[in-house]
């Protein structure tokens, strides 16, 4: 059976007879023309008085927390609380702080130191001119004294 | 069986004599007050809890479901226009919460029946309580009888027992379930014509002893 299957003319008028629609004259004129319909509305009506008198709602329990959740439910959301803004000089002091670190950083584990391994400062040089100096380079199994700021060097010269 | 048990009418409650109406507390809402939606709920929530109790039948799901059916006329009622009484519209928006519900648990499979429903309390007062002095066999057979009803009642499709309910238990016109189902009278005619014939089929037994 469908839920809203159309009724006849005669379904209808049935419905609205037991539900009171009709007019009186209607009413009349319906019971002379189908006199089983008496029954009928008698049953319907018993049918409702059964349904109504045995349909009794409780109480609601609660009721006041009922209306607790459901405002709780549609309450506003607080609008979350705004961040302030960082101040300039706070932003400034944390710069400076990221640039000393980022130094730290490239001083330690990225500088490649200036001079190479293998160049030795010559500690002891003895030269009456100031402008004279000497290194020793050491290199694979030799040394190489390096001199500067002679003009030249006689060629019996030993070094000791 | 109380022959004397009457429906209530869709009709809307009376506002309390010093108290604001509802379309004044609707006017308030609408700006986003809460507080008058509390005076709202308060009015017709036991209203609303006993119509669908009776599409439902069980009263933690009324419960649930009439919170719902608030919260989501709270949603709404911004759309609300004054075009007809506020309980009507409440109304609307309760059976289809209603509707929803148990139309859902069809597709789910299955209802549960509750054993316990006729023996809750009765609200003081209630226009169909049982008299106080009934016996215990009256008693026995009263939550027997209740029982062939919810029985019956839970083999109706959703949209024949809403019918049922709102026509017979709440005494709804026509057109107010034709508008609270959104469909048309025929409709409605319809459903109440077939979901009677299928009542009185399944519970002939059950009221031709009373």
């Amino acid at each position: 059976m469908n839920n809203s299957e159309p009724l006849t003319p005669h379904e209808e008028k049935l419905t609205a007879y037991f539900d009171g629609c009709l007019s009186a004259a209607e009413a009349a004129a319906f019971e002379r023309e189908h006199p089983e319909v008496l029954a009928e509305k008698a049953s319907t009506a018993r049918l409702g008085d059964v349904l109504r008198a045995h349909s009794v709602a409780p109480a609601m329990h609660h009721a006041d927390f009922f209306n607790h959740q459901i405002l709780r439910e549609i309450a506003p959301a607080p609008a979350p609380a705004r961040r302030a803004a960082w101040p300039l000089w706070r932003l400034a002091f944390a710069s400076v702080c990221c640039l000393f670190a980022v130094l730290g950083i490239y001083q330690t584990f990225v500088k490649v130191p200036a001079r190479p391994r293998n160049f030795a400062q010559v500690l002891s040089v003895t030269a009456g001119d100031p402008g004279i100096t000497a290194e020793v380079i050491d290199g694979d199994g030799i040394s190489v004294v390096w001199v500067d700021g002679l003009d030249y060097l006689s060629k019996d010269y030993v070094l000791e | 069986m109380n022959s004397q048990a009457t429906t209530t009418s869709n009709k809307e409650p009376a506002a309390p004599a010093d108290g604001p109406s509802d379309i004044e507390l609707v006017g308030r809402c609408q700006q986003g007050d809460t507080d008058a939606f509390n005076e709202l709920i308060t009015r017709h929530r036991q209203r609303c809890f006993a119509m669908i109790f009776h599409m439902v039948r069980n009263e933690e799901d009324a419960w649930d479901l009439a919170q719902d059916g608030f919260v989501r006329a709270w949603k709404s009622i911004a759309n609300f226009r004054g075009q007809s009484a506020f309980y009507t519209w409440l109304h609307r928006i309760m059976t289809n919460a209603a509707l929803d519900w148990l139309r859902k648990k069809q597709i789910q499979g299955g209802q549960e029946f509750d054993d316990t429903i006729g023996l809750r309390r009765i609200e003081p007062g209630a226009v169909t309580a049982p008299k106080a002095d009934m016996q215990p066999a009256e008693r026995i057979a009263d939550g027997e009888v209740r029982h062939s009803i919810d029985a019956a009642l839970a083999k109706l499709s959703p949209e024949h027992r809403t019918v049922i309910v709102l026509r017979e238990i709440e005494g709804c016109e026509y057109q107010e379930i034709a508008d609270a189902m959104e469909t048309t009278i025929g409709t409605v005619m319809s459903r109440l014509f077939y979901a009677r014939k299928k009542l009185q089929t399944l519970l002939k037994d059950t009221y031709e002893q009373l």
